[in-house]
């Protein structure tokens, strides 16, 4: 039943970006890349990684997308002034053939030689994932969950005084 | 508790400086933006005299993700000099241009604190947080100068490559992390330690995040950004771009090295030693072909890289003091030169960054032409300068740790590199001026260009001091 | 996991309202194509211009702004679940961080990028 969900979702996602990367329309390209999303969350759902599956279709599906949308409307939606990159489909199919066996290899040697996790399946379903998360990040990973505050600091500033008028 | 905070205080005191720096800048009216830079100096050394560290002093914090130590202190110093100088040089260039904002100046403080980040970092993520921090920073500071093209090229092609390394490292990182179960520096070791490196994926993931970082100083091969990105930002912009970010990537990379992949230190020396020789090889061959004098600059950076990775793959004591040292004296002569560049206003037709307008510059403003010969005859390595000692230091380190052939390639490069720095010399000296060239000089960024020329003789007189001082701080 | 099938049921649904009404729409509906018919209109008034043109810059500060706050939002959620761990401490980083995001959000405010005209 759960392969049987997986697959269903893999086959969305892969299906719904290969229309994403084909479409002449940017628009319908981001509302493609939006099935995408979504078909993603549900595989994070069902690897036990809820969170990152809330945080896939709040800040992608909700937020980026809508910020993608904007940029296609703030380009000039009838130049046709595209850049035709020369064996454009040689070269997108050999970096994607080279993913693919980077991705293979991986999966054929996958002996993990660390040690292994603190949180098991029975702490999972005691706790749930969302917790688990919170108390991680908020305890070992403090630091950097604050330099994320300063980062989105400079974004912030830095979005504002580029694209405001003055 | 209290080992946490005195392991952050740095970063932490220059936070709260950074945000009081928000509130000066927007209560500060609209003519006096560059107060905003002068009370970040004064923050800066604020800041930089809190937290001297006494010799060997080492302190972790947050279970073992992040150490303030004497070369975490090394890097500051370095940072707070580009700080410094940038801002003082910054000023007059940008009033000139109509874009004196205090923004650059906050955005130059933030960035600095990711970088401390990046330095004193023992865990990826903190290192990861970090980078990004500086290297969003960068972004807007390339493409400050909104109504130029060439600054608007410069930042979306920074940002766009940029975001694509930070992917790289990103993808490396997670199959480290896969692979070895932790992010902190000194799992990773014991976990190559005991297991080896003859593992695909791990193999892969060092590739990818040291490649990651390698875009980061703009090392051969993964430098295309660097020429244009250098070139189309504003000028004062540049001179901190290629010495901040450049010497906090040099602080990670060595910190990384050195912990984390200290069992396997084989494989990334023969790594770096080849992006090492290409970097260095690169970057001087195509400076020879510059006109434009920042272009050609632009690509000195790229080979002034490659001698630091030296430095990285002599993997000795005497090599990561060099590289800190390095990164000092370059701050202090790039900038100075980045400085002189932007001073420049060519009322004929050409770009003012063009040789052509430093030609007869010797005649009419002797101080400036001056001060640009000492920052020319430093980049190239000449004695008594600076320059010179700097790179003496790192190959002496090659040449103690039996990488002589290393050395050498560095020697040659050195001698290729003095042709194009002697050329500006030469056109400022013995040719005449073609076009009605100005020096537009202020205060500000006088003072800037004269620091640095001044301690650009001095660490070249006295290198000992500093040598002395940059190995009690780095034991 | 069993608790997501109704939601999986649930977007079944949703895509299967949406196709059955089209398609039975385009089943039982009269086609006699005129002219008037269709022509593009806006609330019946002849349109004047082509709705596909450049937005304002302005969209994208909101829009940018937006992405910055909701990733703060994201990270608020994971640590009210587990408040309770953290206790005290737990209170003391978020407040640091919200502190340095509402900076930011003090900037913002101040340069009137919130503000349209």
């Amino acid at each position: 039943m759960e392969q049987l969900g997986f697959y269903i979702l893999a086959f969305l996602a892969i299906i719904s970006s290969i229309f994403m990367i084909t479409r002449e329309n940017p628009v319908h390209s981001a509302l493609w890349m939006l099935l995408t999303f979504f078909s993603v969350a549900g595989i994070f759902v069902q690897l036990n990684a809820e969170f990152i599956a809330a945080i896939q279709v709040l800040v992608y599906a909700g937020a980026i997308l809508v910020l993608y949308l904007f940029v296609v409307m703030l380009l000039n939606p009838k130049s046709k002034g595209f850049i035709r990159i020369p064996f454009r489909y040689v070269l997108g199919i050999v970096a994607s053939f080279v993913i693919f066996v980077q991705v293979l290899l991986t999966l054929q040697s996958a002996n993990v030689i660390g040690k292994a996790g603190v949180y098991t399946q029975e702490a999972y379903k005691q706790y749930g994932n969302v917790k688990l998360f919170g108390y991680e990040l908020f305890s070992n990973y403090l630091v950097p969950f604050e330099v994320v505050s300063i980062m989105l600091l400079v974004a912030m500033i830095g979005a504002i005084v580029l694209a405001k008028k003055d | 508790m209290v080992e946490n905070l005195v392991s952050i205080m740095p970063e932490l005191l220059m936070t709260i400086f950074g945000l009081i720096l928000i509130v000066i800048d927007v209560i500060a009216g609209k003519n006096s933006k560059s107060g905003v830079g002068y009370f970040g100096i004064f923050f800066i050394i604020v800041a930089l005299l809190a937290s001297i560290p006494v010799g060997g002093f080492k302190i972790f914090g947050f279970g073992g993700t992040l150490v303030w130590d004497m070369y975490s202190f090394a890097f500051f110093f370095v940072f707070a000099i580009a700080y410094i100088l940038s801002t003082l040089g910054s000023v007059d260039y940008l009033r000139e241009r109509g874009i004196l904002k205090g923004e650059f100046y906050t955005i130059m403080f933030f960035s600095i604190i990711g970088m401390m980040f990046m330095v004193s970092a023992t865990d990826l993520s903190v290192l990861y947080a970090g980078m990004e921090t500086m290297a969003i920073s960068m972004y807007i500071l390339a493409g400050f100068e909104k109504g130029n093209l060439k600054s608007n090229e410069s930042g979306l092609k920074y940002f766009i490559i940029g975001a694509f390394s930070s992917a790289i490292f990103l993808f490396g990182l997670s199959y480290i992390y896969g692979y070895t179960g932790s992010t902190k520096y000194v799992d990773i070791a014991n976990m190559i330690q005991a297991n080896g490196l003859n593992n695909f994926n791990i193999k892969l993931g060092m590739v990818m995040m040291l490649a990651g970082l390698a875009f980061k100083i703009s090392a051969v091969p993964f430098h295309m950004w660097a020429p244009d990105v250098y070139t189309g930002a504003p000028t004062p912009a540049t001179g901190f771009m290629t010495v901040a970010p450049k010497a906090a990537a040099m602080g990670a990379i060595v910190r990384f090295v050195w912990i984390a992949l200290e069992p396997a230190a084989a494989q990334w020396q023969l790594f770096f030693s080849i992006l090492a020789v290409l970097t260095m090889t690169y970057g001087n061959l195509v400076a020879l072909a510059q006109n434009n004098v920042k272009r050609m600059l632009a690509y000195s950076a790229i080979s002034h890289a490659g001698y630091m990775l030296i430095g990285v793959v002599s993997a000795n004591e005497l090599g990561y003091q060099s590289i800190a040292l390095y990164t000092m004296i370059y701050g202090f002569m790039n900038i100075g030169a980045f400085t002189i560049i932007s001073l420049l206003k060519n009322n004929g037709v050409i770009e003012n960054e063009r040789i052509e307008s430093f030609a007869g510059l010797g005649k009419k403003y002797p101080v400036v032409s001056l001060a640009m010969l000492i920052f020319m005859f430093s980049l190239a390595g000449i004695p008594p300068l600076a320059g010179f000692m700097g790179k003496f230091y790192i190959f002496t380190a090659a040449v103690k740790s039996g990488i002589i052939w290393l050395a050498i390639i560095g020697v040659i490069n050195s001698v290729i590199a003095c042709y194009y720095y002697m050329r500006v010399t030469i056109f400022m000296y013995f040719k005449e001026s073609e076009y009605d060239v100005d020096v537009n000089m202020k205060p500000a960024s006088f003072i800037a260009s004269m620091i640095a020329a001044l301690f650009v003789i001095i660490i070249g007189v006295f290198p000992s001091f500093f040598m002395d001082l940059v190995k009690y701080m780095i034991v | 996991m069993s608790g997501y099938l109704p939601i999986a049921l649930m977007l079944v649904i949703a895509a299967l309202i949406g196709l059955i009404s089209i398609s039975v729409g385009f089943l039982i509906r009269p086609r006699k194509p005129e002219k008037v018919k269709l022509s593009v209109y806006e609330c019946g008034m002849p349109e004047f211009s082509d709705a596909r043109q450049r937005y304002n810059v302005r969209f994208y500060v909101i829009a940018m702004l937006f992405v910055i706050f909701d990733v703060e939002t994201v990270f608020l959620f994971p640590w009210a679940v587990s408040f309770d761990v953290l206790g005290l401490f737990g209170l003391i980083e978020m407040i640091v961080f919200i502190i340095i995001l509402v900076f930011g959000y003090f900037y913002a405010w101040k340069k009137g990028a919130l503000e349209w005209a």
